[in-house]
């Protein structure tokens, strides 16, 4: 296995590139067993806000995996809307994209609601006739949470057993003062990092 | 927790796979509980990774085991797939392309277990992919239709004054951009064609262009500069996330600057020619995941618009490098296997006691030793046997059976396994002589008896 470029340190890739839908809900160091309680109730809507980067499609992605009915849309920037799916919850991710009228006959529908957003819909929703939650994704994040999501990332990238790289919450402190909550910027920095290990970047 | 383990072996786990190769080892599972599995499945396939979104393509999957695994048990699966010759391995900056075998256990109501394996795959031919469509486009029958529907657009805006708001600013827009980067240097210029001697070439090999200009007077230049490019493009994310990575690979070209007059009513030839890396950076589209090659071409005309053009090239590998790789490969030696890769059309070097032994280790699953015998059925093999009595032909022995020829029971040696022979009439004497004493031929396997327990062999007059 001498022919793969990380297998010196003992990974099958690098850990801070793209990951597939399922490898991302595996990675995500999310607690969202709150959230499903909170969505057993009727007419509930979850709405996570915050900058890109920050977390809210990966809470999305967790949520429905652990819902076998769930429906995830993600509305892209300009383009059409795609239709809306229907399912329980529905989970409609940058929905600040979603055309009002829809949006109206959406919340009209009823069922559980979890909305990845960056502006703040709970005036709509509950007009809507919505218990509202909101989570501001981010704003929570430490060190310690951080270094736990970065190592989780390079644990899904194991080539082997043995020991692998991981990341102190030193380091994690580090990354937060220069990029702050913004996980994506960091993943991106870590795997600059990485390739420049192997001698390519 | 997942209560069992997946570990793949490939049996080959450094060698270099290509076409027409299949990818061999066994899936070792460790149950730490009672564990019901609804499927063990092992797949083949490439998938990229990196910067840019992923992309994947599963060649060929399989299940091989369904039911119960006991608490501290531990069971071998053997996988026998097909290579997927295209992608072939790549490790760049922003992409990287991986062949693998994954293994994924389906476990009700519990954390499905995964194991992927990666395996190293070289190609000897590219599809046409990634090439430059300027060439298509140019065909007499889209170019007419492009024109159509240019001519129908167009009247279409003529005859709608309220888009004439929309259509006049795009108009004038696009007809600026024409005539300063279109109609100007080829006014001065006149005929100018740019081609590349072949369109697809091969990892150091020299790349060669060819610049043909003929304008009317004598045209002042300050020089021609000419460029060769190949990047890795990877797009990421979708929507306001969509970000797209360049990484340049090879930048090479020439700048002939010692042309300053292109002569009038003569058409000046100017050759192009670079030495292309000797890196196997192929031309590849897999999606959001690229590599591109392009040349670009520029005429610098002083104090005028320059005239510029771009083709598109292909880089694609070639079988010296699928043989140099394999030749690497064995003159690494230690850790690196000593097997030269099977080029298309070899057969692998395949014995008849090691398929016994295989056959022997799975003979309890009747599934698992019908792939056995289907992978190597009809090969021609060694055959080390003890023929112990003559049979009559039964209904299940019709398929295989020579029409004049004879069915012999008996038994393998090495490992020992019942065995049923068909026998050519030719041959009939020799077994009859040679009953309860080794025999050695050519033959192969051609089945396997469930009813009986017996392997089925068809030895060769």
């Amino acid at each position: 296995m001498d022919w793969q470029p990380f297998a010196a340190m003992n990974l099958l890739r690098n850990p801070f590139g793209e990951l597939t839908r399922d490898d991302r809900v595996r990675a995500a160091v999310v607690d969202v067993a709150d959230c499903i309680d909170r969505l057993q109730q009727p007419q509930t809507a979850l709405q996570f806000i915050a900058d890109c980067g920050r977390g809210k499609t990966t809470h999305l992605l967790s949520i429905a995996a652990q819902a076998p009915a769930a429906a995830y849309v993600y509305l892209p920037e300009d383009e059409r809307c795609p239709p809306i799916p229907h399912g329980q919850p529905l989970l409609i991710d940058e929905v600040q994209r979603l055309p009002w009228l829809v949006r109206r006959r959406v919340f009209a529908r009823g069922g559980g609601l979890v909305l990845g957003t960056h502006v703040d819909l709970a005036g709509p929703l509950r007009r809507a006739g919505y218990r509202v939650w909101t989570y501001h994704v981010g704003q929570d994040l430490t060190a310690e949470r951080l270094a736990e999501m970065l190592n989780r990332r390079i644990q899904l990238a194991r080539l082997r057993s043995g020991p692998i790289p991981q990341i102190s919450e030193t380091e994690a402190a580090d990354w937060m003062t220069r990029h702050g909550s913004d996980i994506r910027a960091i993943e991106f920095d870590l795997y600059e990092r990485f390739q420049q290990q192997i001698g390519v970047g | 927790m997942a209560k069992c383990s997946l570990a793949i072996e490939l049996d080959e786990p450094d060698r270099l796979y290509t076409s027409n190769d299949r990818i061999r080892g066994t899936v070792v599972v460790r149950a730490d509980d009672d564990v019901q599995c609804k499927g063990l499945k092992v797949r083949s396939g490439w998938a990229t990774h990196g910067r840019g979104n992923i992309d994947s393509h599963d060649l060929h999957s399989e299940v091989l085991f369904q039911g119960q695994w006991r608490s501290g048990e531990e069971h071998r699966y053997r996988f026998d797939l097909p290579v997927s010759s295209w992608p072939p391995t790549y490790h760049g900056r922003f992409l990287s392309v991986d062949h693998y075998v994954h293994a994924t256990a389906d476990i009700p109501w519990a954390f499905d277990p995964k194991e992927s394996r990666p395996y190293q795959v070289v190609s000897s031919t590219a599809p046409n992919a990634g090439l430059v469509e300027k060439n298509t486009v140019t065909s007499p029958v889209i170019g007419g239709i492009v024109k159509i529907l240019l001519v129908v657009f167009v009247l279409f805006m003529l005859l709608n004054p309220m888009l004439w708001i929309f259509g006049i600013p795009i108009g004038i827009g696009a007809g600026i951009w024409w005539f300063f980067k279109k109609y100007l240097p080829k006014k001065l210029l006149g005929q100018v064609e740019y081609t590349l001697d072949q369109e697809s070439f091969q990892p150091g090999e020299t790349l060669r262009a060819t610049l043909r200009v003929h304008p009317q007077k004598d045209i002042p230049i300050n020089s021609v500069i000419w460029t060769v490019t190949g990047t890795e493009v990877c797009v990421s994310g979708s929507g306001s996330n969509r970000r797209t990575h360049r990484h340049e690979l090879f930048r090479g070209g020439k700048l002939v600057d010692d042309i300053r007059t292109l002569p009038g009513n003569k058409e000046t030839r100017i050759p192009l020619e670079l030495e292309l890396p000797n890196e196997p950076c192929f031309t590849m589209n897999l999606g959001s995941n690229q590599i591109l090659w392009e040349t670009k071409i520029c005429i610098d005309i002083p104090r005028w618009p320059d005239w510029n053009d771009s083709l598109a090239m292909q880089l694609a590998p070639s079988k010296e490098l699928v043989q140099a790789a394999s030749v690497e490969t064995i003159d690494n030696g230690g850790s690196v296997s000593t097997q030269p890769t099977t080029t298309a059309g070899d057969e692998p070097d395949v014995t008849f006691a090691a398929t016994l032994e295989m056959i022997q280790s799975v003979i309890d699953d009747d599934r698992q030793v019908d792939r056995i015998v289907d992978a190597v059925r009809d090969l021609p093999m060694q055959l080390n046997l003890i023929p112990q009595r003559r049979e009559l032909y039964s209904s299940s022995s019709k398929t295989h059976a020579y029409p004049d020829g004879h069915v012999v029971i008996g038994q393998t040696i090495d490992p020992v396994m019942p065995v049923t022979m068909f026998i050519p009439r030719s041959l009939a004497d020799e077994f009859d002589q040679a009953t309860d004493r080794p025999w050695s031929g050519e033959g192969s396997i051609v089945g396997y008896d469930h009813r009986q327990n017996r392997l089925q062999l068809r030895i060769e007059p």
